[in-house]
């Protein structure tokens, strides 16, 4: 559904990353694991269309993506950036139509039917309690939480997440997460970058795994995701333990190998 | 929400209403009403003195459109500003449009030009000012709002510097105190001439920023959000700030430096209306508007010879904005 084929970005002629190429079918969920200043965030803003790449294409159903307008990438691709900066005090409503932007002509304001689509959504997200608050007030999993629903309004194909648990305490990473997987068990493709292998492992079908700015493996979760490639990744080295949970389900994580500093 | 319309239509209508009765010409509000209907239903005036009539219809209506015109125009330039650069510090003359119009009319005050050439030059050195802005900010290597903020303040600050030489070198009798005024802002010099000027500068672009008002809140997200929902950002900046422009230039040109409205006005009407731009650019219209009109005035009428307005705005708006501030406006 999503091809990237051999995707270069640089800054000034120097490269985030080069020769990216991945295959996304459609309804899967992507992790993109990598170290901090891998090439992640840039890699998901280029197939948001929010950067150029340097050489290279991005194909969504065939379609060449730097053929079409920038409006029409935003009814088929939704990016959720990793921390919204709005220095304005929008209610939830209000931040959720804006999500509804790619289908807003210029001199119009959302109609009854946007802002139908805006209340439905609310409701799909479980924010309806919410919906008249401030955003710039709430806690950082109810913001998240809004982004996602603002995404949903855009009725996108593709959803890029740029770390999204990463500001959130554990239950919210959760929530975030599972909320996610309903997603993408929904037919949404999903495309997440992650600082958290576990969350790779919890709910991931395939991943790539980003190492200064070169795959340095990709495919499902279970033969990206071994002791060797991300202790290779993180230059550090790393155990998968496996655990059984009361229903004998097999749980995998992976921890730090390396003795606690004394 | 309906009553919250209604609140703002009548302070329109009863600042305009009030501003017609003030003046050194005294009529009655009757008198007023039945001139205007007259005027309106095209019937005969003859029966009305000819000093009314100068008074209301060539004095001080077409005083009361320009005032009006020019209160909408800063306090839209100051919610379009706050918005495009997502700042809710900056305002009108943040890319320094002001000190680039006050440039223009004191090199035309000090080489003793007409009024009308003191105008377009303000009009013109507005305009000059903040493409200086816009070409600064894109020689930097990574241009960015922040960027274009500074290259105004640059802008503005060598424009100043510019103003305060023209005023060291100016005569100290005539044409030193006449640039002096001028910068302090005042309507006095309004007339019916100014009318189709300023509708056509300040009324269209006020009427296309009213039409893309929605729009706004895509811009207010941020950059990359905004381009992530489909906007071309540095397009649609780009035709607002050329709107801004044009109108603010022309509001200078026609008023003199008038403070304080483009960053105060943008904040009452986000305290009563929220930020949604949909209702903001509606009500930061009427509330600029009446606000200054009734600053006008009260300029008209608190000393015998007409005070400078850019004083009372400022007299106002700075303590005004100090108690909003304590009161919390609702942004981080």
């Amino acid at each position: 559904m999503l091809s990237i084929r051999n995707a270069t970005f640089a800054y000034s002629n120097k490269p985030v990353f080069e020769d990216i190429c991945l295959e996304v079918e459609k309804g899967g969920f992507y992790c993109i694991l990598g170290p901090n200043g891998s090439g992640k965030t840039t890699l998901l803003k280029c197939l948001a269309g929010i950067l150029p790449l340097a050489k290279g294409k991005v194909y969504l159903n065939d379609t060449d993506l730097s053929r079409l307008h920038r409006n029409t990438i935003a009814k088929l691709i939704g990016y959720v950036m990793q921390e919204q900066e709005t220095v304005f005090p929008f209610t939830v409503r209000q931040m959720v139509a804006v999500g509804r932007a790619p289908y807003i002509g210029l001199y119009s304001s959302p109609s009854a039917e946007d802002l139908a689509i805006v209340e439905e959504v609310i409701a799909e997200i479980g924010l309806t309690e919410l919906r008249d608050k401030k955003y710039l007030e709430l806690s950082g999993g109810e913001k998240q939480l809004v982004m996602i629903a603002r995404v949903l309004a855009q009725k996108p194909q593709v959803l890029l997440m740029d770390e999204p648990a990463s500001h959130l305490d554990f239950k919210n990473q959760e929530r975030v997460m599972q909320l996610i997987k309903k997603l993408s068990l929904s037919g949404i493709t999903v495309i997440m970058s992650t600082h958290f292998p576990n969350h790779a492992f919890a709910y991931a079908d395939r991943v790539a795994i980003i190492h200064e700015g070169k795959i340095l493996a990709d495919g499902p979760t279970k033969t990206v995701m071994t002791e060797e490639n991300l202790s290779l990744a993180y230059d550090m080295p790393i155990n998968i333990l496996t655990v059984k949970d009361r229903d004998n389900q097999d749980h995998h994580f992976c921890v730090a190998a390396q003795k606690a500093v004394v | 929400m309906r009553i919250r319309n209604l609140i703002l239509l009548l302070l329109c209508i009863g600042s305009i209403f009030i501003s017609l009765f003030i003046g050194s010409y005294k009529v009655s509000p009757g008198e007023v009403l039945d001139l205007l209907w007259t005027r309106l239903t095209s019937g005969d005036l003859s029966r009305f003195p000819l000093l009314l009539q100068t008074a209301i219809l060539d004095i001080r209506l077409p005083r009361i459109t320009v005032v009006f015109l020019v209160g909408m125009t800063l306090s839209i330039a100051g919610v379009v500003y706050q918005a495009a650069f997502q700042n809710p510090l900056v305002s009108d003359h943040v890319l320094g449009v002001s000190n680039g119009a006050a440039f223009g009319a004191a090199l035309a005050l000090l080489l003793g030009l007409e009024m009308i050439a003191v105008q377009t030059l303000a009009f013109i050195f507005g305009i000059v000012a903040v493409l200086i802005s816009w070409g600064i900010s894109r020689t930097y290597a990574k241009a960015s709002n922040l960027t274009l903020v500074l290259s105004g303040i640059i802008t503005g600050g060598f424009f100043s510097a510019l103003v305060s030489f023209m005023k060291s070198i100016a005569d100290p009798l005539d044409k030193m105190p006449a640039i002096v005024f001028w910068l302090m802002g005042s309507f006095a010099r309004v007339s019916k001439s100014d009318l189709w000027y300023s509708v056509l500068f300040m009324g269209l672009p006020l009427l296309m920023l009213f039409l893309v008002r929605w729009r706004i809140n895509v811009l207010a997200m941020g950059e990359e959000d905004a381009k992530a929902l489909g906007m071309n950002t540095t397009q649609f900046r780009f035709v607002l700030i050329i709107l801004c422009t044009i109108a603010t230039a022309c509001a200078v040109s026609v008023s003199g430096v008038v403070a304080w409205v483009g960053l105060v006005i943008p904040h009452i009407a986000r305290i009563i209306v929220g930020p949604d731009h949909k209702d903001l650019v509606p009500a930061a219209m009427a509330i600029g508007g009446s606000y200054l009109l009734l600053m006008d005035d009260l300029a008209k009428s608190i000393t015998t010879s007409e005070i400078s307005i850019g004083i009372l705005t400022s007299l106002i708006g700075a303590p005004f904005f100090a108690y909003l501030l304590r009161k919390g406006t609702g942004w981080k």
